[in-house]
């Protein structure tokens, strides 16, 4: 069951590492810094919806959306297209157990997966330009 | 007319005499260090409380009623309050921090508040009584 949490720090780093010109930002409630739960200008906003645990042997899932908001409608669509193509370059990535985030460990004879389609939705926002793209990251865990 | 020094010692004087209130205010920053904060794994979360002195005063603006007794682990009356501080201890600046909250304390637990609004009251120039608007988080 852990695995889904290691679904989230996985796919997070995933795009923060392999995208460094860009801002990484993960929409989730925290006390301790409430801004965490607002949205972020300049930023990739990710938010993680359902998690839907499945047993042993089973496809476990869990719902992402990737908002990315600029001030700038190019540099925006700029950004989603380098997700994009990140995304596509290949469509998993290695589990990664990151509880010591300073030496994560690769989790064995395990990955996340996600499909090749990725769809931008225009949100319409008065003060900057806002583009938010469903996907669902499946893991699967023996 | 009064001059605004004179006004803020009559304001300060008043709000004294209104407290003091149920509870004990306190300024509280939150700094939050190490780890990774990308993923919020091994951080270290430290909460400064500097006591308010003078106290201010403060009302609840909205009718919500507390679910449970406010002990340290149920949530207390989560509702915005209005608190209203004299001028001859803080200041705006001492709100504005991103990691800055009041927390209410009893002998019950205690009560954590997320500041929306600053709203300070100029006479001549200075502000003379600094009204902050403030959400209730819970304990």
């Amino acid at each position: 069951m852990a695995n889904i949490r290691a679904t989230r720090d996985t796919f997070l780093h995933y795009l923060n590492d392999n995208l460094p010109a860009l801002t990484v930002h993960n929409l989730r409630v925290d006390k301790n810094d409430p801004k965490l739960n607002e949205i972020m200008l300049n930023a990739i906003n990710i938010t993680f919806h359902n998690n839907d645990f499945s047993g042993p042997s089973n496809l476990s899932q869990t719902l992402v959306t990737i908002d990315v908001v600029n001030d700038l409608e190019l540099n925006a669509l700029d950004q989603a297209e380098q997700i994009t193509q990140l995304l596509f370059k290949a469509a998993y990535a290695p589990l990664m157990d990151y509880t010591n985030p300073l030496a994560p460990v690769q989790i064995a004879n395990e990955r996340l997966f996600w499909n090749l389609s990725l769809g931008f939705k225009v949100v319409h926002a008065e003060n900057f330009f806002h583009m938010s793209a469903l996907l669902h990251i499946f893991v699967h865990f023996s | 007319m009064p001059s605004a020094k004179s006004l803020i010692t009559k304001v300060s004087a008043a709000i004294k005499k209104v407290g003091p209130m149920a509870r004990t205010s306190y300024k509280r920053v939150v700094t939050i260090t190490g780890g990774d904060a990308l993923i919020g794994r091994a951080e270290t979360v430290t909460n400064a409380d500097t006591l308010f002195n003078p106290q201010p005063i403060y009302r609840q603006l909205g009718h919500r009623q507390a679910m449970y007794l406010s002990t340290s682990t149920t949530q207390l009356v989560a509702d915005d309050f209005k608190f209203t501080f004299p001028v001859t201890q803080v200041r705006v600046a001492d709100f504005e921090g991103a990691n800055t909250y009041i927390v209410l304390k009893d002998a019950n637990g205690e009560e954590r508040f997320r500041i929306l609004y600053i709203d300070p009251t100029d006479y001549q120039g200075l502000d003379v009584v600094i009204s902050v608007f403030a959400r209730s988080m819970g304990h």
